[in-house]
């Protein structure tokens, strides 16, 4: 199978700040990968990239083979920063929503996902505790059928108990023909999820491996590997 | 079942010493049907492609054996189950060995210090 | 975009039910307690606010449309992103022109049932007249929110804080540069102060309608109006997708 998502030659400047520079970077199918940097180092740019929400400098981008617009945005399901539910919105309207938008949208999945969260679908989304929201967002995301899972930040500020369910939901919801790209800087909870790492540090991708790999070949774990990477 | 990951070391090398720890102490007996790949991962919430990797590797050794459209189950050999003892009898013995040298201590003294060691562990706690 | 439609409406819902209850409040309560000239001036003010409110918040949805990432995520073309605010808008409008000509034809009727000397004499208007004026309105109104909607993309195309003010900026040349192409394809212009004649009499005002002039002018004018709309619409969609970002 040809590879979910290919990144050639991406550079995104900002005036006289290059955000990203020359960023070539290819995924398959089935595969967790770890998008890791520390803040402000380009990993949320490159998914706003992906997602179509910011548009390169220069180079190309393509999901499944075709590039970023809007056939794109059917196959690529992107959890940002922030929320992606209205103010006035209940659980069961954001269901709704995604329900109405997205083909691919299960909608049995959803509610599966959202009693293992313990999400009350009467609730309205904007009385929902910084950690419940994250689960929703979630959801959301994730009870889509995309070819390309984009989660910025999943577990960032989020109590240890509702991180755990989020894993296990990433764990248990993984198929074969789609990937996903997990972008952290916590990485010591979730690296057991990931098959390859990328870093990425002031908008350059400075090492692309395998975690096994780095395990056996460094001897190091992941987290050891990013402080390296990362030490000022 | 829990358990605790190094994250220094291959997490699939680890997964494969639990699971032949479960066969040789009998846990998991001959012929017993384990997880699936995804049952495995979900639990201890690690990446479905390692989960993947430990048991083509435990199939490559020959201690897990997959039925078509059954599944995985242990092997029914006792005997491969003896091997797989004795392996990690001798690993463990090794390090042992290792330690007590790089402690210092005499070739001779190591058995008479392992035979106390047993003696008094005869009455002593049992642990997994 | 029926679906985007279907989601601007549950947005703007409380608005937009607050926004009705106030408005029949009002009208209800100027009736029965104003004099009758000043109710009227202050009545028609009042649906005049409401309008200008819908238009603000059709501006307002359509620029938070743009730019919030749950919108821009969705896999709908561009056309339905402009689209869904202006007929959110349209709808709206014609809402209240429904209640408006609903009070105004209850309260014209009253008058003359009641017999009572009116100091406002309407005789001088009929119904065609009325809908042209209305559809005349509503292609002004369309036309000038398109102009608007470019504006706003073009200045979503720059980061920094000159965004806002080259949108401005932007909005202005436009009006003037249509407006002095339009002078130049059409003989003259169609000035709104020739649709209505006020004439003074003793008894009081009253108002006689032209109609709106459908003239050969103001059809060339229509259309070129229409040539251009699509031009703006088509150049603000290549801006939504290529440019403008969050």
């Amino acid at each position: 199978m040809s590879n979910i998502l290919e990144l050639n030659q991406i550079n995104k400047t900002y005036g006289n700040k290059k955000a990203l520079s020359n960023i070539t970077l290819d995924i398959a199918p089935g595969r967790i990968v770890g998008l890791l940097g520390s803040n402000g180092s380009g990993k949320s740019t490159l998914m706003k990239l992906v997602a179509g929400l910011l548009h390169p400098s220069s180079g190309t981008i393509q999901v499944t083979g075709k590039p970023v617009g809007l056939e794109t945005k059917s196959l690529v399901s992107f959890m940002p920063d922030c929320p992606l539910t209205e103010k006035w919105m209940r659980v069961r309207d954001a269901i709704a929503y995604y329900r109405d938008f997205y083909a691919d949208f299960d909608e049995e999945k959803a509610r599966e996902m959202l009693d293992f969260m313990n999400l009350v679908e009467s609730d309205r989304v904007r009385h929902l505790s910084k950690g419940m929201n994250e689960r929703l967002q979630l959801t959301l995301a994730l009870s889509r059928k995309a070819r390309l899972y984009l989660l910025d930040e999943p577990i960032g500020g989020v109590d240890p108990v509702a991180r755990g369910k989020i894993l296990d939901a990433i764990v248990k919801f993984y198929d074969e023909e789609s990937s996903l790209i997990i972008s952290t800087h916590l990485v010591n909870d979730i690296e057991r999820i990931f098959d390859e790492v990328v870093f990425i540090r002031e908008g350059e991708l400075v090492m692309r491996e395998e975690v096994e790999t780095l395990r056996l070949k460094y001897g190091k774990s992941v987290d050891e590997m990013f402080k390296e990477v990362y030490a000022e | 079942m829990t358990i605790e990951f190094d994250n220094n070391l291959p997490i699939y090398l680890q997964i494969m010493q639990y699971i032949k720890r479960q066969i040789v102490t009998g846990t998991l007996q001959a012929g017993d049907k384990i997880p699936s790949v995804r049952e495995l991962a979900a639990e201890l919430q690690i990446n479905p492609n390692t989960v993947q990797r430990t048991f083509q590797e435990l199939e490559r050794e020959e201690v897990v054996e997959t039925k078509r459209g059954l599944g995985r189950y242990v092997t029914s050999e006792e005997r491969k189950i003896m091997t797989i003892k004795k392996e990690m009898a001798s690993e463990l013995l090794e390090r042992f060995l290792t330690g007590m040298q790089e402690l210092g201590i005499e070739e001779q003294d190591i058995l008479s210090i392992v035979a106390d060691a047993v003696a008094e562990g005869k009455g002593g706690t049992t642990h997994e | 975009m029926m679906t985007l439609l279907k989601y601007d409406f549950r947005r703007n819902w409380n608005t937009l039910l607050a926004g009705l209850v106030i408005l029949i409040n009002a009208q209800v309560g100027l009736s029965l307690f104003m004099s009758e000239v000043t109710g009227i001036l202050i009545g028609i003010m009042g649906y005049v606010g409401v309008g200008v409110a819908i238009y603000v918040k059709m501006i307002k949805t359509y620029t938070s449309n743009i730019r919030s990432y749950n919108r821009r995520l969705l896999p709908v073309t561009g056309l339905s992103h402009v689209l869904s605010p202006l007929i959110f808008g349209l709808l709206c409008g014609l809402g209240l022109v429904i209640i408006f000509t609903t009070h105004a034809y209850i309260y014209i009727s009253m008058k003359l049932r009641m017999n009572m000397a009116s100091n406002i004499d309407l005789s001088g208007l009929h119904v065609s007249d009325y809908i042209s004026l209305l559809l005349f309105g509503a292609w002004v109104m369309v036309f000038m929110t398109v102009i608007i909607f470019l504006s706003i993309s073009i200045a979503g195309s720059f980061r920094w804080r000159t965004g806002p003010w080259i949108g401005i900026v932007t909005f202005f040349v436009l009006v003037n540069l249509i407006g002095w192409l339009e002078n130049i394809i059409t003989t003259g212009r169609f000035s709104p102060n020739e649709m209505f004649r006020y004439t003074e009499e003793s008894t009081g005002i009253a108002i006689t309608a032209n109609g709106v002039l459908w003239s050969d002018g103001m059809w060339v004018s229509i259309v070129f109006e229409m040539i251009v709309a699509v031009i703006l619409v088509w150049a603000t969609i290549y801006l939504n997708n290529k440019k403008v970002e969050v």
